[in-house]
């Protein structure tokens, strides 16, 4: 028998067995340290993860244990998947107390996993300039859940030295679809001449909210995709990239990713559609350029998309006044503003303004943020939506990739969709 | 050691089987249970008979009177999934074939063995990233490459026709210094060097060689590639449609796995999911007892 | 004639090797260039990724302020113990399956190999649930067990064990082996290879596996490696300088031990050894 067992091996196998041990005395058995015996009671509140927010959460978390000698704290900052993960301590019946929510807060919420704080929230915050708006997302069959800290909109950037060198002004913050495609006509260039664009006038789609467009009824009864204002939306923004070469189509954006941000330094696209969660790569990647930001065009109406972010209350919390104690300090202004700064619109007017005022970075014209709250449209708050909206997603694939027209894609949108609302209404009764 | 006695074989097996059957069977158990209720994971299950299958299998008829699939979906990432396992046989050729080309006493092969081993070890959301990023339409390597030969090249992973093609030459690539490769090394070592000394006295090529002694004596390794292959395939594209494509264009790279795990946990439909589940079992189990037949001369 | 033969084969396998190898190194060389950025580099831009910075902080960065020794710890800890366990209850089931006569064999045997066929989406919340009533979420009891015993290992290895010669067994009933016998000391190590290869496998996967432990983990210090870098893939950005770095942690015993692992496929069985 060939023996090519090299005689280090069972060495080395028991030095791993042994540091393996020998490690378990350094580092100690894996769980938490006990809890501390002078805070019986334990809250348990669960965020994504992120290196900038953790310091402001923490800040909170220290203030609320000064002030509730009893109670501690545990704070959870969930890697990877965080929804796949809530949705699973959830579903196993250990759902932490406090949870953060973002787009996803619809499918939770329309199946009852947090609690109504209505009142609480009437008591004890004072809403008189909050976004009216904002409060209204989070109202689900009729129960106020929270309220969003944060409000993430999405405007236009563009680059000032690709207008300059066009000769053309810089865009107001109220222009119009005519002006946008002039500019974007303007600033599509072809510098060295060999037939290939290098500076795309606009890497982004027009959203169908400037259009009056959504794909589902507001009460989720009924689909809406073969509406003339959907249709328009469709086909303006298939004219972008297949008629006017001003723009790369809708699935090259959406398949770019953080990779925007490099074709915008390099000069590759004058105007971009960008949102408020972008606001922190644009100022440290694009650092040496100069920029600023612009509501989109007036096309049929005005619109900016928008999404949100809270800190809600699991309706399965045993210590709702508690829980409601650690909630209502996250919809303070200070912590408004913290989650704000690095990109965001807080949802108190006062804040706001005083988040734009302060601003000393760019871009310069923060200040179109606040215009934006007059015309935000987040999505549907309806059960379902992820499901409703995938082959809403399907259809419009097609239209850019010029197999079918608008109007046949969103036939076929309409009725599939409204087969599964039929389904989903079937079984639940 | 025919006659061992009866109880022996429950003692080899009693510490896996003890793990399995508490750590595999119950929790597999309990999902095939699932896919006969409706459960949106906020509230108690709620049993439903075989109203999933029905909706998940069923047709029925439209307003015009044609007859539609209650799931036309499933039907299309089926067929999907079908198609991105095409990949299958080319990388197991592939592996054959860089196992038995490293498996010579050749110097530098330790070396290489490592390197196409890499993308195993290097695989995660970077690796995707960079694929993505060399498929890209404007400015990715690929098309670069291709168009220096005077090719235009697709948009690879938005076109309806090419991202399956695009996806599977991930799969090969990644897969063929992998998993397939190491069995097939492992597996060449137990044909006995006196095949190959006596065909070639024999006057048998390199060829003839790998024909008549390679393959049927790797037949076992082949087999059980072959199998946790199929059933790896059917389970498969979860990964890389999340990554790089989101199941489209248009659905296009939508696999069984990813509708799975769609209906799990972004459309909280679990019982459902668990239906699904179960209809990819029978149909795994099915392909793979005819594999077994066929495949019987090799593994017994 | 045979020389001839080797030589055009080896003439063929070089340039072969090395363009195919090349393709494969590339994904190395951009996650170790990447490594070495300054934090918001360009990491999509090859150009730039060549002129090498050498920006050694990212990977201090990574060791001293994320808790990401006690994580390769963990992680290490987990993976050992499932190779241990999986290769020693496979191998024991494996040879059951292989070699010994009983009752149902082949329906208990399909039965195992059917619950590879259930997708892992469907199975976790069952899993959990079962954790959870045995009190070991957020222990490494929930890492590893549910990990330490596969259908797949005990089928690779009874393929394996089936394609050794029954001679060589029979050879050893002859001289008065028992069926541990014939286990410990002949089918053992003429499978050396074979149990290499799964070795390799199980620590790969155990070692990056990143689902399961992001669900079961709860308080930091349970945390494994990959969950612990998966914090540089916030919700909406990736800090691809650390993420990479830590890959390139990672990666280092992957690599260790496929090059140990695969010192042991060499020939394990001659025949003449049993004619003789």
């Amino acid at each position: 028998m060939a023996d090519e067992d090299p005689r280090g091996l069972s060495w080395l196998l028991a030095a791993i067995v042994a540091a393996l041990i020998g490690g378990w005395f350094v580092v100690g058995p894996g769980a938490d340290p006990p809890a501390d015996p002078n805070r019986p009671l334990k809250l348990v509140l669960a965020v994504p993860a992120s290196q900038s927010d953790e310091v402001h959460y923490r800040r909170v978390i220290t203030r609320f244990e000064a002030e509730h000698p009893h109670i501690a704290v545990e704070f959870r900052s969930i890697s990877g998947n965080y929804y796949q993960k809530l949705l699973i301590m959830m579903a196993s019946g250990m759902p932490p107390d406090l949870v953060w929510m973002g787009e996803g807060f619809a499918e939770f919420a329309s199946r009852g996993a947090f609690m109504d704080v209505g009142d609480r929230l009437e008591r004890d915050i004072d809403t008189s300039d909050f976004l009216p708006q904002a409060l209204q997302w989070y109202r689900i069959n009729g129960r106020q859940l929270g309220a969003p800290f944060l409000i993430d909109v999405q405007f236009i950037i563009y680059n000032k030295k690709a207008f300059d060198e066009a000769g053309l002004p810089y865009p107001l913050d109220d222009w119009e679809y005519e002006e946008f495609l002039t500019d974007a006509q303007k600033l599509t260039v072809d510098r060295d001449g060999d037939g290939r664009v290098d500076q795309l006038g606009f890497y982004g789609q027009l959203d169908s909210s400037l259009f009056g467009a959504q794909f589902i009824s507001n009460d989720g009864t009924h689909a809406t995709c073969d509406t003339p204002q959907m249709l328009d939306y469709l086909q303006t923004n298939r004219d972008l990239f297949a008629r006017y070469h001003v723009a790369p189509s809708p699935q090259q954006i959406n398949g770019a990713g953080s990779d925007v941000y490099t074709i915008f330094r390099q000069g590759k696209a004058a105007m971009l559609r960008a949102y408020t969660w972008d606001m922190p790569f644009l100022r440290e990647q694009c650092a040496d350029m100069d920029w600023d930001i612009t509501l989109n065009p007036k096309v049929r109406q005005r619109g900016q998309w928008a999404s949100s972010a809270a800190i809600l209350i699991s309706s399965r919390t045993h210590h709702p006044q508690e829980a409601w104690e650690l909630n209502r300090m996250f919809l303070s202004g200070d912590f408004q503003l913290r989650m704000c700064e690095k990109g965001g619109l807080p949802p108190n007017l006062s804040v706001a303004r005083r988040m734009v005022a302060e601003n000393t970075r760019k871009p310069a014209n923060l200040r179109v943020l606040i215009k934006a709250r007059d015309f935000l449209y987040a999505k549907p708050r309806i059960a379902n939506v992820t499901e409703l909206f995938r082959p809403f997603v399907d259809a419009c694939d097609t239209v850019w990739m010029g197999t079918a027209t608008p109007a046949q894609a969103m036939e076929r949108a309409q009725r599939q969709i409204n087969w599964l609302i039929e389904r989903h209404r079937q079984r639940q009764e | 050691m025919r006659h061992h006695h009866r109880l022996t074989p429950l003692l080899y097996l009693l510490p896996n089987l003890t793990g399995f059957a508490i750590f595999v069977l119950i929790p597999v158990a309990a999902a095939m249970a699932l896919s006969f209720f409706r459960w949106d994971l906020f509230h108690p299950p709620k049993f439903v008979g075989l109203q999933n299958f029905s909706d998940l299998l069923g047709w029925r008829h439209d307003a015009e009177g044609a007859l539609v699939f209650n799931d036309a979906s499933f039907w299309k990432y089926l067929y999907n999934t079908l198609y991105l396992m095409l990949a299958i046989p080319i990388t197991m050729f592939c592996s054959l074939v860089l196992a038995v080309l490293l498996n010579q006493k050749i110097p530098g092969r330790m070396f290489f063995r490592a390197v196409f081993y890499l993308p195993s070890i290097c695989a995660g959301v970077g690796l995707l990233l960079l694929w993505k990023f060399l498929y890209n339409n404007d400015f990715g390597l690929i098309n670069h490459l291709l168009a220096w030969v005077g090719i235009t090249g697709p948009d690879w992973l938005n076109s309806y026709n090419w991202s399956k093609p695009a996806l599977m030459i991930i799969m090969i690539w990644g897969g063929m210094g992998g998993t397939g490769m190491i069995l097939y090394l492992a597996g060449l070592q137990g044909i006995p060097p006196e095949l190959y000394e006596a065909a070639e006295m024999d006057g048998a090529n390199v060829l003839h060689q790998f024909r008549h002694i390679t393959i049927p004596m790797l037949a076992p390794t082949t087999f059980f590639i072959f199998i946790t292959a199929v059933i790896g395939g059917f389970q498969g594209g979860f990964d890389m449609a999340y990554i790089l494509t989101n199941g489209g264009p248009d659905g296009a790279t939508t696999t069984i796995s990813y509708y799975i795990y769609n209906h799990a946990f972004e459309y909280f439909n679990m019982g459902y999911a668990a239906a699904l589940s179960l209809v990819l079992f029978a149909l795994v189990l099915f392909v793979t007892i005819l594999s077994w037949r066929f495949g019987r001369g090799a593994t017994e | 004639m045979e020389r001839k033969q080797n030589l055009f084969a080896r003439a063929m396998t070089y340039p072969l090797l090395i363009v195919i190898g090349v393709s494969m190194v590339f994904p190395l060389v951009w996650m170790l260039s990447t490594s070495f950025q300054k934090p918001g580099a360009d990491v999509m831009d090859l150009r730039s990724l060549l002129h090498g910075a050498l920006e050694w902080r990212n990977y201090q960065r990574i060791w001293s302020g994320t808790n990401f020794a006690r994580a390769v710890y963990n992680s290490a800890l987990v993976t050992v113990c499932v190779t241990v366990a999986q290769l020693f209850t496979s191998s024991l089931a494996a040879y059951a399956f292989a070699r010994l006569r009983f009752r149902g064999r082949n329906a208990i045997f399909m039965g195992y190999l059917s619950t590879m066929m259930v997708p892992d989406v469907v199975t976790m919340i069952p899993v959990f649930i079962l954790l959870r009533a045995m009190g070991w979420i957020d222990t490494y009891w929930a890492l590893i067990l549910p990990a330490a015993f596969s259908a797949y290992g005990t089928f690779m290895l009874r393929q394996f064990f089936l394609s050794i010669p029954r001679e060589l067994e029979e050879a050893a009933v002859i001289d008065g082996c028992t069926s541990w016998g014939i286990y410990w000391n002949v089918v053992l190590p003429l499978a050396k290879p074979a149990i290499a290869a799964l070795g390799i496998l199980v620590f790969m996967g155990s070692w990056r596996s990143f689902m399961w432990p992001l669900i079961v983990c709860q308080s930091q210090n349970m945390v494994t490696a990959p969950v612990a870098l998966s914090q540089f893939q916030e919700l909406h950005g990736v800090q691809w300088t650390l993420l990479m770095a830590g890959s390139v942690i990672m990666l280092i015993p992957m690599l260790a031990v496929f090059v140990l692992g695969q010192r042991f496929f060499v020939s394990g069985i001659q025949l003449g050894a049993v004619k003789g």
